[in-house]
């Protein structure tokens, strides 16, 4: 974990209602990683963004932002973003695999570096989408399919190798994923203030006892994760 | 302790005729529940120039995190409930102990213990810990001061120098409490708490950046007028200007808090301007 300033080299707007913000800085997270940003330079909003790549290059990495959200309207071309970061465990794709499952239920840009990495590899990259979201912007190469994701679950987990979700399971999932929930990563928190440790406000509970998102997640095998009673 | 301190800065006492003493060599201290246990900030944050680190609470016995939410933003600011989560006194000696030994800074233990035998039975194990060298004892927001009495004149019985983090609800009461019973140096105060409504319940925690700076400053006027015990001040300071005005106020020193987490390049500044 480090700090250090992250200026604005591009802004591209995708949909009607979002936008991504090429940042040029010397530190880039992982696939699975996150960064701390501060887009402002008042003390209020206190708590800073967790951000999540969509893409990465050498010396830059791009965020998503909807328009509604107040980060929007502190980034410009040219504009700094204080960011602390890396923080998290990157997740490894499986070295043997050639298929890939990606599920989301909010916004799937979370998810999108595991994509760029394995199409970069050679997998095939399938995403199962449940929300509204601007498809034209997705590599060409990525199988979408949007709906509800108890059925689009049902009939793509099980050949999927290694599966990445965006969205927490809940007791049926969960039991219909059981089979395959080592080859699945869950992201399991969204706000973690301090990204170092420290605050212990991303608690986890595993089988093998309780973890800090920030530190040892935030994504987590699903097979890790005890299942919380809905 | 040698002092490396440049030969125009003075140290700073909070513990004046104590036996140990508690000497810093900056009146900038870590606060408990913000920086973690040992080393989480260590390759963001120049550890050597804190007066001190204090450790995030530890119990007598190991403490599960809180389950569910854990964390809601407010406007301004943002509320924590974790259930304190530690791995207890003894755990904790063997995870860090080592680490405390060689750490860059002094280490100040935050102990929260439920009855005066588990502080005799955590400071005991502390005493023999190099590089501790204090303990803040904090308190149940609701903590009956009687109870608070006893744990603090237990704690004074024992060779380390001891802090009162008094409660954001009745800070006056646990300072005199601190005074009375033989503690050393009080902290003004222990984070505000606070209420939100949940769909169906509660959530209930501590406030963390929320605008209480200017009643802690308050309280440090008026506690460093009627207390002979040093006061340290953590009232969630954000930039030197209010660290400044803390120390102007009668604080002896104070604790860096939440900025940690929002903004550690300017800890390193205000560090920094001690040594300047």
């Amino acid at each position: 974990m480090r700090f250090s300033t992250g200026r604005c080299t591009d802004l591209i707007t995708i949909g009607n209602d979002r936008f991504q913000a090429k940042l040029h800085s010397d530190h880039i997270p992982l696939p699975g990683q996150f960064m701390l940003a501060r887009f402002w330079a008042t003390i209020y909003p206190y708590v800073n963004t967790v951000v999540f790549p969509t893409t990465t290059e050498s010396n830059s990495f791009t965020i998503e932002i909807k328009n509604e959200d107040q980060q929007s309207q502190n980034l410009s071309l040219g504009s700094k973003v204080e960011l602390i970061g890396p923080c998290g465990q990157p997740v490894s794709l499986n070295k043997t695999a050639r298929n890939l499952l990606l599920v989301a239920n909010t916004s799937p840009h979370k998810l999108l570096p595991f994509a760029q990495l394995a199409l970069t590899c050679g997998m095939d990259v399938t995403f199962l989408i449940s929300c509204k979201y601007p498809l034209e912007s997705l590599d060409p190469r990525i199988e979408v399919h949007t709906g509800e994701l108890k059925p689009l679950l049902e009939n793509h987990f099980e050949w999927a190798e290694q599966t990445l979700m965006d969205f927490k399971p809940g007791t049926i999932i969960h039991k219909l994923l059981d089979p395959i929930s080592s080859n699945i990563h869950v992201l399991c928190h969204l706000m973690m203030p301090c990204g170092a440790g420290a605050c212990h406000g991303c608690t986890v509970y595993t089988k093998s006892g309780w973890k800090l998102a920030c530190k040892q997640g935030p994504f987590f095998k699903l097979s890790e994760l005890k299942l919380e009673i809905e | 302790m040698v002092s490396n301190l440049p030969a125009n800065l003075t140290q700073i006492e909070l513990a004046p005729g104590h036996k140990r003493g508690l000497t810093l060599n900056s009146p900038f201290i870590a606060e408990s529940g913000c920086w973690g246990f040992v080393d989480e900030y260590s390759k963001v944050i120049n550890m050597h120039l804190l007066g001190a680190m204090i450790t995030n609470p530890i119990t007598a016995y190991p403490r599960q995190p809180a389950r569910g939410v854990q964390i809601r933003e407010i406007d301004p600011g943002i509320v924590l409930h974790t259930g304190l989560p530690n791995p207890g006194i003894h755990k904790a000696l063997l995870k860090f102990g080592k680490k405390w030994s060689k750490f860059s800074c002094p280490i100040i233990v935050h102990l929260a213990v439920d009855n005066p035998d588990e502080v005799n039975e955590c400071i005991y194990q502390l005493e023999e810990q190099d590089n501790v060298l204090g303990i803040e004892l904090g308190f149940h927001h609701h903590e009956n001061p009687n109870h608070a009495a006893a744990i603090i004149a237990k704690a004074a019985k024992g060779s380390l120098p001891i802090i009162v983090k008094v409660p954001f609800e009745n800070p006056e009461t646990f300072a005199k409490l601190a005074q009375d019973y033989g503690a050393q140096a009080i902290t003004v105060t222990a984070p505000a708490r606070t209420t939100i409504p949940d769909k169906t319940s509660w959530f209930e925690g501590r406030m963390y950046g929320a605008n209480t700076f200017g009643i802690i400053l308050t309280l440090v006027r008026k506690l460093s007028q009627t207390m002979s015990l040093p006061i340290i001040a953590a009232g969630d300071a954000h930039n030197n200007d209010q660290v400044q005005t803390l120390l102007r106020a009668g604080a002896k020193a104070v604790q860096l808090g939440s900025v940690v987490w929002v903004h550690p390049s300017r800890v390193n500044l205000i560090l920094q301007s001690w040594q300047n």
